[in-house]
């Protein structure tokens, strides 16, 4: 660029025209591609998108636990302990764990249209889309096994904060699965090359981010327990002898 | 006129030079009376704003310890701002008058800024707001630090209308409930706890404090003290539903001594009446008006809390005939001892309220047409349900009861015996 | 600078078209007349020009809603309507002004003006634009479908919990509510992401950052506020929407729920959106006043500075929208300290807007009265903000029609009058000619009277503690004069609207019987007064090399040793001429009208039967698809768009838009 002022320069026009010849059209002024750019500025729209569920989730969850007033009796028949009591973090853990991994052959998939090796690639984006469905499977295994138990959508508070948040995640890494095996399909057909690999990075960014997600979820929800209400035999809950158990709840 | 309006009345549209020759003139003109009426328009306002009388909500009246913390903090605030708003609005206008264009063609200096006037005026209105900001959070602080008193009244909010559970005697169980009306000692901070049994809506009487929203599932301290006897007008102010304009309520401070037999009075159950129409009232309300409406000595008995209860206590054996499931609807127990009803909104006597002859109701006449209007078809005066004939299903408040003239009246007769 | 039109789904076709024909690809439309060019159209101009009939549309509808609440409450007692039919239309009155009329203005601004003042020939993702707006039209017709399917939003605009849920509000006004404005969320999010990677990575040379103008940059922090606010209202309605129709417990106190989530969730997003709804307003006065002045905008690193300080601020302020709520006095303290001092970095634009007219040559044409009647009118508006700002306060004031006063002072008094000072400016460079200055004159004086007639009198009826929301006042309260006051103000306001309109159809009427602007009638500073008006369809003929701010008001004046300026070309000379071919532009395309169609669609299988959905989503994933499939028409293979050579004999395929020598009609 130049460095002298337009006011400086002869002819800014036949500037601006020698400039035009030589510029290159598909430079972008911070250097990522339109792309990839809106790519990171959709998955920051994500990230507010989870942070607002799982703040519902966490308020509700510690809500559970708050209601000491006798008088409240009638909503506390109504609230249980069931966030601890009815997960089964083993086989969360391998659901993590298997969507985890989608994320490793995401980046071989990756790696490998990077240097043209198509076939490659199009099996592990095949893979990946396995791997993200099997953990999409076992996640509904799991909530209807929470169903039968007696959590249902419209339970209690807690209920619908972990369904609304578990299922958002659960319909993006859906979407998911569906970029993905429209990438397969379009490899099958020829379409897919080296010269397409921002495309296959960028559905493994929004894949990375969904990954991201779980974890942060899985931590959240799953892992850091529900301050327990008969650690604390003073509190309320315990007082009023209202925490019911799992056997007891289900209309 | 002017060589330029000339040139605009000739229609021409586009600005043109004869417009930069002369400038657009009448704007000087047009100044000066901008800023004379600007001035005349504020002095009014002003000076209108500060009246009070017949103004029952005005916050610009503090007659009690706490709105006067916040008159207090507000009023040199309201000065500061009124300053700033002299200096910018008329620093434009002369701005505006000494910069015009007038028929030149020059530009002015380019002046690009001045690093250390821009820091300047970032840095001193901050530290205005610094002090203001001072006052504000010992404002804030002492505003939340409710007074010692031995007065605690929870009061709860429900479509439409205010009730006052009382315990006076700091065992966490309500003395008495009453509704509409919060009376208080005059010199003597009351602690509140605002509920809400359905909705959010807010409690406030702008001449003893701010609001306070009374939100469901919570409980949120506030206070409220009266320097003098008086009746003090309050409005919920937080959106409600359809009668949210006609949810009002009243602080009534009495005299200490006052104050003392008003309680007295409150603990007492109603006196079953010997007078044959009254009787025939009773019996109209045990059977049409109990289930929602409760009266000390003829239907609260062992109430059964229920999520839209205002509370209820165990009292003397029940009336032959009452419904016990009451509690959803204003306590009626010494309805008399009140000046209005329906959330606050109509007047039971025929004379304004005052707190000199609140005890004794001396002098006045209850409005029988009123009360009798009121019960015989409310939905008329006060909007409950989008549509009064869907009351049934999406009606909240009173209901239309289906009462002969006569019973109306015989009613009415047995309310009046409430005192 | 590429306009590659590649999406996350799309997939790429190959160099040259392939023998079969992938599914469902239509070849892009050619039209560029008629309504078919409007409905199919990628261009940012035209989308802008969309939003600005659009919003001013919706104002109509809006102040129509505002009307009829000043006759109701015009006298105590009032029976104009009932209570029922007053909380519909005042709720429908904010959420319309909110999100249909003032947004989608500032869209309007936003998406005509921004590619031309970063040198740009369209926006970073055509079709997604054109998706906005039609996803926002839609959207706002759908919300307002509300009024013959059973009533209107009716809990006010911001819909507090736990009256907002079913047992509370038990029609379907408040569903389309909460779908209405999740069809309109996307629109704004889809425009955020849009327009910032178009000013990141579309600037022409040399147009670092902080030579841009201070409206793009004003855009540019608006649509980073609305990437990241609007998800939190987007969860808040599916949370209401799933305690609605689907049986959550949310907001359901009984089973322990805290209303209050509605309030920080709904308020985290609230408070982001006002400062989107005034910062474009700022953008377009921070243009106009330097113009009419003859003096660069005062401190321009101060302006980009406040302007992004109050963009990260902003998110720190939420809860003064809840001092009564019961919050305690910790948030209390924490969110009145913040609120107090977001008044500095916009106290440095007044300042800054007063010190650019001081030193100046100030002509008042309608532009520049309207952009000193934002200066004045904010402030006002501005003040009573900061007195709400004391938590103590704020108890006394809030729910009152002080709060009333304040928000229409800064929305109507700032924004609003904002984008008038923006039609009369920019108008004649997106139409070729002028709106008439007199009748203009004649709105704008009507209009300030008519607004502080209208608001003024709220200060005081606010704390004389006349509640909001109320759909009738008793005469014993000593509202009643002021009220009137107020209603009579307001009539004012709609005459002066009626003269906007009568200015836009007379001045249309009259176009040929005036001069034509040229490309720079104002003597102006930025890039977009360097083409022809109306704007060619390419935009420039050459992309200009840009070196210091007010590059094109460089190429006309000089400043020598001693400060004085002189010229050194007239406008014409310095800016191009217009006729630029070879330019390669984005095709149109129909998919993104078809895609917005489904979410109103869907929205309505939400809230009637859920069926509805089958034929939406198909709907929805075709058009995806189609969209995806849809050739890009370029011989080049879709890279070689926004070449700015002349390219030549193989150019010459009719399936490509090519660029006109005439000019396009814009009308």
């Amino acid at each position: 660029m130049a460095d002298t002022l337009t006011s400086e320069r002869p002819d800014p026009a036949a500037f601006d025209l020698e400039n035009a010849k030589t510029h290159d059209p598909h430079a972008t002024n911070t250097g990522l591609t339109h792309n990839k750019l809106g790519m990171w500025l959709f998955l920051g729209s994500e990230a507010l998108l989870f942070g607002g569920l799982i703040s519902t989730f966490l308020l509700y969850k510690s809500k559970l636990v708050e209601i000491t007033n006798p008088n409240d009796a009638a909503v506390l028949t109504r609230v249980t302990d069931l966030g601890v009591n009815i997960y089964d973090i083993p086989f969360t853990s391998v659901s993590s764990f298997v969507l985890l991994m989608s994320s490793l052959t995401m980046v071989l998939a990756l790696a490998a249209i990077q240097r043209d090796d198509v076939a490659r690639s199009r099996l592990w984006i095949l893979t990946t889309a396995v791997l993200g469905s099997t953990f999409v499977a076992g996640q509904v295994y799991e909530f209807t096994v929470f169903a039968r138990e007696g959590m249902k959508w419209d339970t209690n508070i807690f209920s619908s904060a972990f369904y609304t948040l578990t299922g958002f995640h659960g319909v993006h890494v859906t979407i998911g699965i569906l970029l993905l095996l429209s990438l397969v399909v379009a490899s099958l057909k020829g379409g897919l090359r080296k010269k397409h690999s921002e495309t296959v990075e960028l559905v493994g960014l929004y894949w990375h981010f969904v990954d991201v997600v779980w974890i942060l979820i899985f931590v959240v929800v799953y892992l850091i327990p529900v301050a327990q209400a008969d650690a604390s035999a003073e509190s309320g809950l315990a007082r009023t002898g209202a925490i019911t158990t799992i056997s007891q709840i289900g209309d | 006129m002017t060589t330029a309006s000339r040139a605009v009345k000739n229609g021409s549209e586009r600005p043109m030079k004869s417009d930069r020759v002369n400038g657009p003139q009448p704007m000087r003109s047009k100044d000066s009376t901008v800023t004379r009426s600007m001035l005349a328009v504020m002095m009014f306002m002003v000076v209108g704003a500060c009246g009070s009388s017949g103004r029952p909500l005005t916050t610009l009246n503090p007659r009690g310890d706490a709105a006067r913390i916040i008159h207090d903090l507000i009023s040199p605030v309201f000065i500061i701002a009124g300053v700033v708003f002299v200096i910018i609005n008329f620093g434009v206008l002369f701005l505006a008058v000494k910069f015009r264009r007038g028929d030149s063609e020059e530009w002015p200096k380019q002046v690009h800024g001045n690093t250390a006037l821009e820091l300047g005026w970032t840095i001193v209105p901050a530290l205005i707001l610094a002090g203001v900001a001072v006052g504000t959070v010992t404002t804030l602080f002492k505003l939340d630090d409710t007074p010692e008193t031995d007065i605690e009244v929870t009061v709860y909010g429900q479509q439409w209308w205010w009730s006052y559970d009382y315990d006076l005697n700091a065992d966490g169980e309500p003395d008495f409930s009453t509704a509409n009306e919060l009376v208080i000692p005059a010199g003597k901070a009351v602690s509140l706890k605002v509920k809400s049994n359905d909705v959010i809506h807010s409690f406030w009487i702008p001449a003893l404090n701010g609001k306070r929203d009374a939100v469901p599932g919570r409980t949120h301290p506030w206070w409220l003290e009266a320097d003098e006897p008086g009746v003090y007008y309050g409005q919920c102010t937080e959106f409600c539903g359809l009668s949210h304009a006609k949810m009002q309520m009243r602080t009534i401070a009495l005299e200490p001594a006052e104050y003392e037999a008003w309680v007295a009075n409150q603990m007492q159950d109603a006196a079953i009446p010997t007078d044959q129409a009254a009787l025939r009232g009773l019996s109209v309300f045990t059977q049409q008006c109990a289930s929602c409406h409760q009266i000390e000595g003829v239907n609260a008995v062992d109430c059964v809390p229920d999520g839209a209860t205002n509370g209820c206590f165990a009292g003397t054996a029940p009336y032959d005939g009452a419904e016990v499931v009451s509690g959803l609807a204003p306590n009626l127990t010494h309805l008399m001892s009140r000046s209005s009803y329906a959330g606050s909104i109509f007047e039971l006597y025929d004379d304004e309220p005052s707190a000199a002859n609140y005890l004794t109701k001396e002098g006045l006449n209850v409005d029988r047409a009123q009360l009798k209007a009121w019960i015989r078809n409310p939905s008329a005066l006060k909007p409950m349900a989008p549509n009064p004939n869907e009351f049934s299903e999406l009606g909240r408040g009173m209901p239309a009861l289906p009462l002969t003239e006569d019973q109306l009246d015989d009613l009415v007769t047995y309310l009046e015996t409430l005192k | 600078m590429a306009i590659i039109e590649q999406e996350p789904l799309a997939l790429p076709v190959g160099d040259r078209p392939t023998g079969s024909s992938p599914i469902g690809v239509l070849t892009r439309p050619r039209t560029t007349t008629g309504w078919r060019s409007w409905v199919s159209t990628v261009d940012h101009k035209r989308i802008g020009i969309m939003y600005g009939i659009g919003s001013i549309f919706f104002f109509l509808v809006g102040g129509f809603e505002a009307l009829l609440i000043r006759a109701q409450l015009a006298t105590p007692d009032g029976t104009l309507l009932s209570a029922d039919v007053y909380n519909q239309v005042y709720t429908m009155h904010g959420v319309t002004m909110v999100f249909l009329v003032i947004m989608p203005m500032a869209a309007a601004f936003a998406n005509y003006l921004l590619p031309l003042q970063i040198g740009a020939r369209d926006v970073a993702f055509p079709r997604l634009n054109a998706l906005s707006f039609w996803i926002w039209l839609f959207g706002s017709i759908f919300f307002n479908t509300a009024w013959i399917l059973g009533g209107g939003a009716d809990g006010g605009w911001f819909n507090y919990a736990p009256n907002s849920g079913v047992i509370f509000s038990p029609g379907h006004g408040i569903d389309f509510y909460a779908v209405g404005l999740q069809i309109v969320g996307i629109a704004s999010l889809v425009s955020a992401m849009n327009l910032i990677v178009t000013v990141l990575n579309m600037r022409a040379p040399g147009m670092g950052l902080m030579r841009m103008p201070v409206f793009t940059w004003m855009i540019l922090v608006v649509q980073f506020l609305l990437l990241f606010a609007v998800p939190v209202i987007t969860v808040a309605l599916f949370l209401l929407m799933f305690d609605r129709l689907f049986g959550a417990n949310f907001f359901n106190v009984s089973e322990g729920a805290d209303p209050l989530l509605w309030q920080h969730l709904f308020w985290i997003f609230g408070h982001p959106e006002v400062y989107i709804l005034i910062l474009p307003a700022f953008g377009i006065v921070s243009e106009v006043i330097p113009t009419f002045s003859r003096k660069p905008i005062y401190g321009y690193p101060f302006m980009v500075f406040s302007g992004i300080v109050i963009g990260f601020m902003g998110w720190g302020v939420w809860a003064h929208h809840m001092f009564a709520s019961g919050i305690g006095p910790l948030s209390v303290m924490a969110f009145s300290l913040s609120t107090m001092f977001i008044a500095v970095p916009t106290g440095v634009k007044i300042l800054n807007w007063m010190a650019t007219m001081w030193g100046g040559k100030i002509e008042f044409n309608t532009a520049m009265l309207f952009a000193v009647g934002l200066v004045a009118m904010f402030t006002i508006g501005g003040l009573s903000g900061v007195t709400h700002a004391l938590g103590p306060a704020d108890t006394q004031q809030t729910d009152t029609y002080y709060i009333v006063a304040h928000f229409h002072y800064v929305l109507f008094g700032g924004a609003l009058l904002g984008f008038f000072s923006g039609f009369f400016f920019w108008w004649p460079k997106v139409f070729g000619h002028f709106l008439s200055e007199r009748l203009g004159k004649w709105q704008f004086w009507a209009s300030l009277i008519g607004f502080n007639l209208t608001f003024g009198p709220m200060h005081i009826l606010g704390l004389q503690g006349m509640s909001r929301r109320i759909y009738t006042y008793g005469d014993d309260q000593g509202f009643s004069l002021w009220n009137l006051v107020a209603t009579i103000g307001a009539f004012i306001i709609a005459i002066s609207v009626l003269i906007f309109l009568a200015n836009v159809v007379i001045s249309y009427r009259g176009r040929h019987d005036q001069p034509a602007p040229g490309p720079d009638p104002w003597d102006a500073r930025s890039l977009e007064w360097m083409v022809p008006s109306p704007t060619p369809e390419h935009n420039f003929d050459v992309v200009p090399v840009v070196t210091q701010n007010d590059e094109y008001w460089f190429r006309k004046y000089q400043i020598d040793e001693h400060e004085n300026v002189t010229r050194i070309a007239s406008s014409e000379e310095a800016a191009q001429a217009g006729d630029g071919t070879g330019v390669h532009l984005p095709s149109p395309s129909y998919w993104p009208l078809l895609v917005a169609l489904a979410l109103p669609i869907i929205g309505y299988a939400v809230i009637y039967n859920l069926w509805l959905a089958v034929p939406g989503a198909l709907l929805l994933v075709a058009s995806m698809y189609g969209w995806a499939f849809e050739p890009v028409d370029d011989p080049d293979g879709g890279h070689g768009a926004g070449g700015h050579d002349d390219h030549g004999g193989d150019d010459r395929s009719d399936s490509h838009a090519e660029i006109k020598t005439e000019e396009t009609p814009v009308g």
